[in-house]
């Protein structure tokens, strides 16, 4: 699954150009997260059509960044995001974002994004989970 | 609900430190995003025991910035954050961090930190969750 990478100035009203675009699409936005940082703005993105949302906010001016993401399951308990994280930590993997998809039944669903995806799925190849839609 | 927002250098290991310290404490977290960004790395967390997550975390030495967030529930459709955050941009609110708490039964939870909390808890009062 890929992350879409948004990165402009911070103003208000930058999510809702955003959402606005990919709603009257009729693209649900699986993930999301946004954090505005020094006048920055950072927003990531997780949809089904990928390559359509991307294309689709190139038109409308947003230079978007596409990247593969590593999708991991792990129990949801204290401890669990620790044990995946010093497993990469070990192997001198660095994250470079996170975000949790959703919650249930007991299990978290994570994405991770790292700069050594080969070794990261390796090393985690008991947690990957894969998306069947 | 708070959320806790580390922002530090990046290096290898940082979430794993962070995770360790919290998940010793049994002290669950319920959402977290994590952003490395010009080689700073900004860390959000949400846990039911804020207080002490951020106690441990500076006895750690991480400076944790606590800062009120709103909890939405909007339908889990698409357009739907696109109308919670047309009407905050409508307001001249700002949402500096958003994040997806959970999802289930066609609705889902999301988190908002804005500059105008008062503004935007009157102007989302019929779907504010809580806090």
């Amino acid at each position: 699954m890929k992350q879409l990478t948004i990165m402009t100035n911070d103003r208000v009203g930058i999510l809702a150009d955003i959402s606005y675009i990919l709603g009257k699409a009729k693209m649900s936005i699986i993930g999301v997260t946004a954090e505005a940082y020094e006048g920055n703005a950072i927003i990531n993105l997780m949809v089904k059509d990928d390559k359509k949302a991307s294309g689709l906010l190139a038109a409308n001016g947003y230079k978007v960044l596409e990247t593969d993401l590593i999708m991991i399951k792990v129990k949801d308990e204290p401890g669990a995001l620790s044990s995946v994280s010093k497993r990469l930590k070990d192997a001198k993997i660095n994250v470079e974002s996170l975000f949790l998809i959703m919650r249930c039944k007991g299990h978290s669903i994570g994405a991770l994004k790292v700069d050594k995806p080969k070794a990261a799925k390796r090393i985690l190849a008991d947690c990957l989970f894969e998306c069947k839609d | 609900m708070k959320q806790l927002t580390i922002t530090m250098d990046d290096k290898v290991g940082v979430l794993a430190d962070i995770s360790y310290i919290l998940g010793k404490a049994k002290i669950n977290i319920e959402s977290v995003s994590a952003e490395a960004y010009g080689g700073k790395v900004v860390i959000n967390l949400t846990v039911k025991d804020d207080k002490r997550a951020a106690e441990l975390l500076a006895a750690s030495g991480y400076k944790a910035l606590e800062s009120d967030v709103l909890v939405v529930k909007v339908k889990d459709a698409p357009g739907e954050l696109s109308k919670i955050s047309t009407r905050l941009k409508d307001a001249n609110i700002d949402i500096q961090s958003l994040f997806i708490l959970a999802r289930g039964d066609g609705y889902s939870l999301d988190v908002f930190k804005v500059d105008k909390p008062k503004a935007a808890r009157k102007i989302l009062a019929d779907c504010i969750l809580q806090g």
